[in-house]
């Protein structure tokens, strides 16, 4: 069968898929969750959150390796999780918890594990530019983080979806595009991720979008342009003017570029 | 290059009225706005969300102490009437100046010369407009002191503090102006702990003494704690979600959210001020005249970028006559009894002299009073712990200010300054009949105190009880 009819056909399986809800899906980790629940609800447990990350060896390590690195600047190394939490703040240590609970681990595709970690350092540098918007408007800086790092949680979903079915990287790439909105939308259905990270899922390709939560998704379309590494003055114009951003704001923004990259390579150590 | 008669900086409530002046006197004006709405601050960040937030955060209130509801933890549900009132009062502007033909504008606006101005559209370029008058109205942004860093999430102000998606357990506020009590009267009121720091030894120290002491009594019955008389140190996010602020005595205090309210500094930056030869003053604030005029005479200057008294209201009373200044239509210089109107929980506003100050002025005064409980109104209401505060001169005739704490103050003000600016005489609240049940009843009550200290104390009646509202030397 030659490849473009192969393409098709695998196409046509996971249209199939994605419209029973039969696909494959990670499930969402119990640190994640709790992360996310903090981010909404005041009355989330920080402290059963600390005894999660405690409970889990490998995490531990990350968040640990991750808390002394020079990015957060410990005076002295920090010698127990306790201790970065309490200099941290468990916000931010919810944070890096997120980042590494949520990695490209996650997801199973053979032959494609160099995609899905690309896609997830893009996850990463989109979340921080975000943030950094975010604090620059006014905006909730704490959805837009959330928001930056899942608005593409499709993508690695299918790539896992059509990853059995060796097609070419153009294939792939095309089956990508074409689903990933639906995928990621169907993910944070049965994750049950907060409504504003699925507004942003099935907005963010809108350039003209006004709706609900438009201030977070706003942030996220220009977290993605600078996270492929688009500088800030050349954001598109629809963009700038929906930012609000006059050219020196632009180039504030852009002198956070360094503040982002150090923080996206600490957190994909 | 574009041409007009009027190019208004800032579409705030002293650019708007500026506006709409010159549109009625037939003239082609111009009118910029930074922001992607017309309002400015005042509709979008500042007087109408918080006073929006506050109605939500009291029909809570009443939720609560009739149905015994739970305690909100979103805040986005509430916020939600919030953009609703926002987005009705921006379409309502929007639609006023269109239908003045005024030509709105975004961008940023940039003096060239003194007739000159440079406007940068976000995204879009850059165009020039030449103006044969020029007001700015820029409006003011919030203070951040230096030793303290804004971060937006844990620690945030005036602009950002709405952006929070749920309302946080507890929260310190810096400050003791109106913002600062406002929103830490509101977030009391939604069931967040809240703890107000200010370096003086009351808040809102330019109201009446009884006010600012109302307001506390109020603040610190419904749970909230009020430190004064202190300086921060420092304040920062120490860690375990919680801001911590270390005190020039020594203590910490901690919350979860920090919100710095110590005051707003006018919105200069950026103007190129420098190419007209407008005059700052080392407060940043541009100098003006009485008819908001600068010492270039065909540049004004309107609302918070000339100072206080930096309310919504006195801003579009100058952006209107500094307008019809320009047009040689003369008005007289504003009066001084304008109206404070201060939307905490309770409500307080103010009109005229404190009692400090007509003591200083007058030496002797005469002061009545009148609780809301001694109102039946104020009982039917369930605002019973509101009172008014009337300060007449020694003669008993002339009212020389009027104070207000409770629900309806901002309201019930305006006939004390009707009084006021009429010389109306103390007697004519005894005489004239009011509706009853209101709250302009207690107007009488504190009428009939004052007239009270003038007659011969009647057989039986206490000294103490005759003469108590009898102030100064």
């Amino acid at each position: 069968m030659s490849d473009p009819a192969r393409a098709e056909q695998v196409k046509m399986i996971f249209e199939d898929k994605l419209e029973r809800k039969e696909l494959v899906l990670p499930l969402l980790p119990q640190v994640a969750a709790m992360v996310i629940q903090l981010s909404s609800d005041p009355e989330a447990d920080a402290q059963q959150l600390s005894k999660l990350i405690q409970g889990d060896q490998a995490l531990a390590g990350h968040v640990m390796r991750i808390a002394n690195s020079p990015i957060y600047r410990p005076v002295t190394a920090f010698v127990s999780l306790q201790q970065a939490i309490a200099r941290l703040g468990i916000i931010t240590i919810g944070e890096i918890s997120l980042a590494t609970s949520l990695n490209s681990d996650l997801f199973s595709a053979p032959g494609s594990e160099k995609l899905l970690k690309t896609l997830w350092h893009d996850a990463l540098t989109c979340s921080a530019w975000s943030r950094e918007i975010a604090r620059m408007r006014r905006t909730n800086v704490e959805s837009s983080f959330l928001a930056g790092l899942l608005c593409q949680i499709g993508k690695p979903v299918v790539v896992q979806g059509v990853a059995e079915f060796d097609l070419s990287s153009d294939a792939n790439q095309a089956l990508l595009e074409q689903y990933y909105v639906r995928a990621g939308a169907l993910l944070a259905n049965i994750w049950q991720l907060p409504e504003i990270v699925g507004h942003v899922i099935l907005r963010h390709c809108e350039l003209q979008y006004r709706g609900d939560d438009a201030d977070v998704v706003l942030n996220v379309q220009a977290a993605l342009s600078l996270a492929k590494g688009c500088a800030a003055m050349e954001l598109c114009p629809d963009i700038q003017e929906g930012l609000n951003f006059y050219p020196e704001d632009l180039e504030n923004l852009e002198g956070k570029r360094e503040v982002v990259d150090a923080w996206v390579n600490t957190m994909n150590v | 290059m574009d041409e007009c008669d009027f190019l208004i900086i800032g579409s705030g409530p002293a650019g708007q009225k500026a506006a709409v002046q010159g549109a009625k006197a037939g003239l082609n004006v111009v009118l910029v706005e930074s922001e992607p709405q017309v309002g400015g601050m005042c509709v979008h960040k500042g007087t109408i969300p918080s006073k929006a937030l506050r109605e939500s955060a009291r029909r809570y209130q009443s939720a609560h102490r009739i149905f015994k509801t739970d305690t909100p933890t979103e805040l986005a549900p509430l916020m939600k009437n919030v953009n609703r009132v926002v987005d009705a009062h921006d379409a309502y502007i929007s639609a006023q100046l269109k239908r003045n033909n005024i030509q709105c504008i975004r961008g940023k606006a940039k003096f060239l010369s003194p007739h000159q101005v440079e406007i940068t559209h976000p995204g879009r370029g850059i165009t020039v407009v030449t103006a044969r008058f020029i007001f700015i109205a820029t409006g003011s942004r919030p203070r951040h002191p230096p030793d303290i860093e804004i971060d937006h999430e844990y620690v945030l102000d005036s602009d950002s503090i709405l952006s929070m998606n749920y309302l946080p357990q507890s929260m310190i506020v810096l400050g003791g102006g109106v913002i600062a009590c406002e929103y830490a009267s509101v977030f009391l009121s939604l069931g967040t702990e809240v703890t107000l720091v200010d370096r003086f030894e009351l808040p809102l120290g330019f109201l009446d003494q009884d006010l600012a002491e109302n307001f506390v009594a109020e603040f610190e019955s419904k749970g909230g704690t009020f430190v004064g008389r202190q300086n921060v140190r420092s304040a920062k996010f120490d860690g375990v979600a919680a801001v911590r602020l270390d005190l020039q005595d020594g203590t910490s205090l901690q919350s979860e959210k920090l919100l710095v309210a110590q005051g707003r500094i006018s919105a200069v930056n950026g103007l190129g001020i420098q190419s007209t030869g407008v005059n700052i003053t080392d407060l940043k604030l541009i100098e003006v005249n009485q008819y908001c005029q600068t010492n270039i005479p065909h540049i004004y200057a309107v609302g918070d970028v000339i100072g206080p008294p930096s309310l919504a209201s006195s801003s579009m009373e100058q952006g209107r006559r500094a307008a019809c200044h320009a047009i040689g239509d003369e008005k007289s210089a504003l009066d001084e009894a304008i109206p404070i109107g201060i939307f905490a929980i309770p409500e307080l506003a103010s009109v005229g002299l404190t009692e400090a100050a007509a003591i200083a002025k007058h030496g002797r005064v005469l002061i009545g009073y009148a609780k809301f409980k001694e109102v039946a109104r104020g009982l039917i209401a369930g605002s019973s712990e509101g009172m008014l505060k009337m300060i007449a001169d020694d003669s008993g005739e002339y009212i020389l200010g009027v104070h207000i704490v409770g629900e309806g103050a901002a309201e019930l003000i305006h006939l004390g300054q009707m009084a006021i600016l009429n010389r109306t005489q103390v007697e004519m609240f005894v005489e004239q009949v009011f509706n009853f049940p209101t709250l302009a009843e207690a107007y009488r009550v504190a009428a009939l105190q004052i007239r009270g200290q003038l007659v011969s104390i009647p057989k039986g009646l206490k000294q103490d009880d005759a003469t108590s509202g009898v102030g100064g030397a």
